[in-house]
């Protein structure tokens, strides 16, 4: 495969990633919003695949679309239903081939965050010697720039916006030994950095793209030979080296550092995070994933953030509302899609944009609230802008990244009782313990060789005499030369009794802890299927509150040994509640696999915080 | 019988006279181009706007807007002739139909516009940049104007010199980053084409140059310009309009499209025009299609193209280009950008 088929190939097969399922990430109600957006009638229906920051803006301006006297062309009505697709997701299934089946309908207009995706879609397609369905210079419907966002404490004391700051700062006390004690706080301990998986974050590729810049002291026309430099690729591990961990969406980070804020301990979760100006917005006003669920109030920070453009230029997400050049676009549907792009594009549309914390595209439409200092934010930034690299380039920041990110140390807890043997629902007649070994074994794949990972199952009755409820399969290794022996010992899973959560967990958390290594990830992956259930119900509150605190305790606080807990909820039975709390407790993620037949997306996405 | 004979004959010449009468009035009286359809005008991007509203006015034209560059290609297929060309007329800048013509030429091909091209209204060329980053360039890059020694000009000289240097070493601020000079696609647009035919002038110091003075230096020269321009996806003076000023170091464009492409916009406070030296003028023309049934009838777009123009903020007084060079010239400066990008 050409490099630039391995960009198409590598990010678009694990951007496909963003169907699967975090709390805390970005995609919640993925593929079925069109359902319920009401009956087009004998409308043309356009078709929108769209990018979840945005869904509920595009929902909003479809719907007084639909309704208005500009949802016709020649005599008859436009209908425009939107549905959200992550932008990696819906350029894999653009490139591969869309299953109306399974995915909704094709689209007629296709909105992911950056236009980069359609660079990206656009390069795949070419190499398989088909025509480009995403056309050039699309209009841009709202913009939002990387930042680096900062505690306001944190950015005051390196001198922001007086003093300027960026990656090489980023950089330097990344690597400093003094940590936040350079500037007088040694009770903020080291400098710590938030960063998504850059094969499935678009903030995250920014960030990536805007480092590497930064390194070469370049803002436009980086090569591949750029990356290859000893200078840049030391900035590249220094960087990396602060990473607390990393994920498939900036909300997880936004999250858990909310959560911390409420506790208190914001500025020791994290120092700084690459995420996008419009969650800087939406964090400050208390809404840290920029959605609001039933009966959630908006309460602001104790400790709001600073969005911080760095001194050596950032990227915009874009936006762009692409009307594909698609052979399933017929003239009535481009004509329609042609006027819901020329309406969102009205300034009185375009004011929306803003309410939801976006600059908008239209350069008629003023920058005003909320994108103003008062909100941690400024609208005279950034001051220099960066070119998207070509695609070889960017897939051998890629290539580059997967080995010079920080490496993880996990250990696997799977439970193995006796309900993991229940069918699983699936044609084949799987169990559910036989859809989770496979998607774990799968996902050994996505760690780097150097990652070292171990493997535990729990249940009660464990072991040559019964008595225990954890057993040690594979101690902790590099995966490189113990692939093999997970694998196997993986696959020789079999269900046995209880479902001894709380005390596993804590084991595993404790070993852990035990073998901490600072200069990795360390975190566990917690697989369950079930509630609590050792056989003593009497005590679960107490085991839980213990759990929680040593969780908590373990996390914050300056000399804190951060051992992230990510559980995986699996099946319709799981304690995803509970699941939720004990991740929380360390400042990690749960991830919803209540459908069984995700378990192998949502592996992937555990994985991605690696 | 002689007398009905006669009746009959002077019927049927009323007859014929009426069908040769009707056939004389379908050809042309009211407007329109060959064989009484309307005028097939062909528009340049740049001229957008002043075309659309001549055709809101005309029923009698059919308008088609594109590229330049796309135009050109289409004007120079050896498949197209006079007589079965796709359009009756061209709304363009200047030279580009003698730029088409000289290429047809060259391949063997007969002449489309040959002397029939009208000039119809002219526009400086200018750069657009921040405020304050136009302050640093007129300190970095100024001299005096020819027409007032007062009045400091930007030379494209220095910008193409400075293009890739720090704004920090241009009395510009560091956060601004290198300084970058921007213009739209030479080898797709028009206005583009144009303003690197100036950056030539500024370079060899006036507008008589040739292809045979494109010597290594000078590639050189071009290769850093260009290098120097970043790719922040579509044409600069939209992203400039629609990100500001962090986008570019200053922009090359036509004034008048300039002018309606930031009207209003909300970064157009914190821009500034500025005119290079050395100066140069822009003429858009309208150069009808040799031998297509149009041809004619599309002259009589001149006046009300010319008004049109005029509307869009183009000078009509006695357009006359300047500070340009040669067809064959920008011919060769467009092949030589397509080399060094």
């Amino acid at each position: 495969m050409s490099p630039r088929g391995r960009l198409a190939a590598a990010l678009l097969a694990a951007l496909a990633l963003l169907g699967a399922c975090s709390l805390d990430g970005d995609e919640s109600g993925e593929g079925d919003a069109s359902s319920d957006f009401g009956d087009p009638g004998d409308c043309t229906v356009v078709d929108m695949a769209v990018s979840s920051e945005k869904i509920e803006l595009v929902e909003d301006l479809a719907r007084s679309f639909n309704e208005s006297d500009e949802a016709e062309v020649d005599g008859t009505c436009v209908f425009v239903r939107p549905q959200v697709k992550a932008s990696g997701g819906a350029a894999q299934l653009l490139a591969e081939g869309w299953d109306e089946e399974v995915e909704g309908p094709r689209p007629v207009i296709w909105s992911p965050a950056a236009s980069t995706w359609g660079a990206v879609l656009n390069q795949q397609l070419a190499d398989a010697g088909e025509e480009p369905l995403a056309p050039e210079d699309s209009p841009s419907f709202m913009l939002t720039p990387l930042v680096i966002a900062m505690p306001e404490p944190m950015a005051e004391a390196v001198g922001y916006p007086d003093e300027p700051f960026g990656w090489s700062d980023v950089l330097r006390l990344a690597e400093s030994d003094e940590g936040w004690a350079e500037y007088g706080h040694p009770e903020w301990g080291p400098f710590r950095l938030g960063k998504t998986n850059p094969n499935f974050s678009t903030s995250g590729l920014s960030a990536l793209i805007a480092q590497a810049y930064a390194a070469t002291g370049k803002t436009d026309g980086l090569t591949v030979e750029d990356l290859a430099q000893p200078e840049v690729v030391a900035t590249a591990e220094g960087v990396e080296s602060a990473v607390v961990h990393y994920g498939d969406t900036t909300l997880t980070f936004l999250n858990n550092l909310y959560r911390a804020d409420q506790r208190g301990a914001a500025l020791t979760y994290a120092s700084a995070v690459a995420v996008e100006e419009k969650s800087v917005l939406d964090y400050n006003a208390g809404n840290p994933d920029g959605v609001l669920d039933p009966g959630e109030e908006a309460r602001p920070p104790r400790v709001p953030l600073v969005a911080v453009y760095p001194e050596e230029g950032t990227i915009f997400s874009d936006n762009p509302f692409f009307v594909l050049d698609a052979e399933w676009v017929d003239d009535d549907e481009r004509a329609g899609a042609e006027a819901f792009t020329e309406y969102v594009q009205r300034p009185e549309n375009q004011e929306r944009v803003l309410e939801y914390g976006f600059r908008p595209g239209n350069p008629e439409v003023a920058i005003g609230e909320p994108i103003t200092t008062d909100n941690g934010v400024d609208p005279d930034q950034p001051q220099t802008l960066l070119e998207v690299p070509e695609p070889p380039v960017m897939v051998e920041l890629l290539d580059r990244w997967d080995v010079q990110r920080k490496k993880a140390r996990v250990l696997l807890v799977v439970d193995v009782s006796g309900s993991m043997g229940d069918p699983a629902g699936t044609e084949g007649g799987e169990t559910k313990l036989d859809l989770a070994k496979r998607a774990a074994i799968a996902a050994l794949d996505d760690f780097a060789p150097e990652d070292e990972v171990g493997l535990l199952s729990f249940s009660t009755d464990l072991g040559p005499d019964g008595d225990q409820e954890v057993l040690e399969l594979v101690e902790v290794g590099p995966v490189s030369e113990q692939r093999d022996e997970l694998e196997q010992q993986i696959d020789a899973l079999v269900p046995t009794n209880g479902t001894p959560l709380y005390s596993a967990t804590a084991t595993a958390y404790a070993d852990a802890l035990d073998a901490y290594d600072e200069s990795r990830i360390n975190a566990v992956v917690v697989l369950s299927d079930g509630v609590n259930d050792d056989g003593d119900r009497g005590d679960d509150a107490d085991q839980l509150a213990e759990l929680v605190a040593d969780l908590e305790e373990g996390s914050e606080g300056q000399a804190s040994r951060p051992v992230r807990v990510f559980p995986i909820a699996y099946g319709a039975d799981a304690d995803l509640a509970t699941l939720g709390e004990i991740a929380e407790a360390s400042s990690a993620a749960v991830y919803d696999a209540s459908d069984p037949a995700s378990i192998t997306k949502v592996f992937t996405a555990v994985v991605s915080n690696f | 019988m002689r007398r009905v004979g006669a009746v009959v004959g002077a019927i049927a010449m009323v007859a014929v006279a009426f069908v040769v009468r009707s056939a004389l009035d379908d050809d042309g009286s009211g407007g329109g181009g060959g064989d009484g359809g309307p005028v097939r005008l062909a528009c340049v991007d740049e001229l957008a706007d002043a075309c659309r509203a001549l055709a809101a006015d005309d029923a009698d034209v059919e308008l088609t807007v594109a590229s330049a560059g796309e135009l050109v290609a289409t004007f120079t297929d050896p498949e197209v002739r006079g007589e079965d060309a796709p359009y009756d007329a061209w709304a363009t800048i200047d030279p580009l139909p003698l730029v088409v013509d000289a290429r047809r030429d060259r391949a063997g091909d007969a002449a489309l516009f040959g002397e029939s091209t009208t000039p119809l209204a002219a526009t400086r060329l200018v750069l657009v940049a921040g405020e304050d980053r136009a302050g640093a360039l007129v300190t970095a890059c100024g001299e005096s104007s020819e027409q007032n020694s007062d009045d400091l000009v930007v030379s494209w000289r220095c910008v193409g010199d400075e293009a890739g240097v720090a704004w920090s070493e241009l009395e510009g601020e560091t956060g601004w980053g290198p300084f970058r000079p921007a213009f739209a696609d030479p080898t797709d647009t028009a206005s583009g084409l144009v303003v690197l035919g100036q950056a030539g002038t500024a370079y060899f110091g006036g507008p008589d140059y040739a292809s045979n003075d494109f010597d290594a230096a000078f590639r050189s020269w071009l290769a850093g310009v260009e290098q120097a321009m970043p790719n922040l996806g579509g044409d600069p003076l939209a992203v400039l309009a629609q990100r500001g000023p962090a986008a570019y170091g200053a922009v090359g464009a036509l004034e008048a499209e300039a002018e309606a492409a930031l009207a209003g916009t909300r970064y157009e406070d914190d821009l500034r025009v500025l005119y290079p030296a050395p100066m140069a003028t822009a003429v858009a023309s309208l150069a009808p299609v040799e031998g297509s049934p149009g041809a004619e009838a599309a002259t009589d777009l001149a006046e009300p193209l010319r008004d049109a123009l005029a509307e869009e903020g183009w000078d009509v007084d006695d357009p006359e280009p300047a500070g340009l060079p040669s067809a064959g010239v920008l011919d060769a400066l467009e092949q030589l950008w397509r080399e060094v990008t």
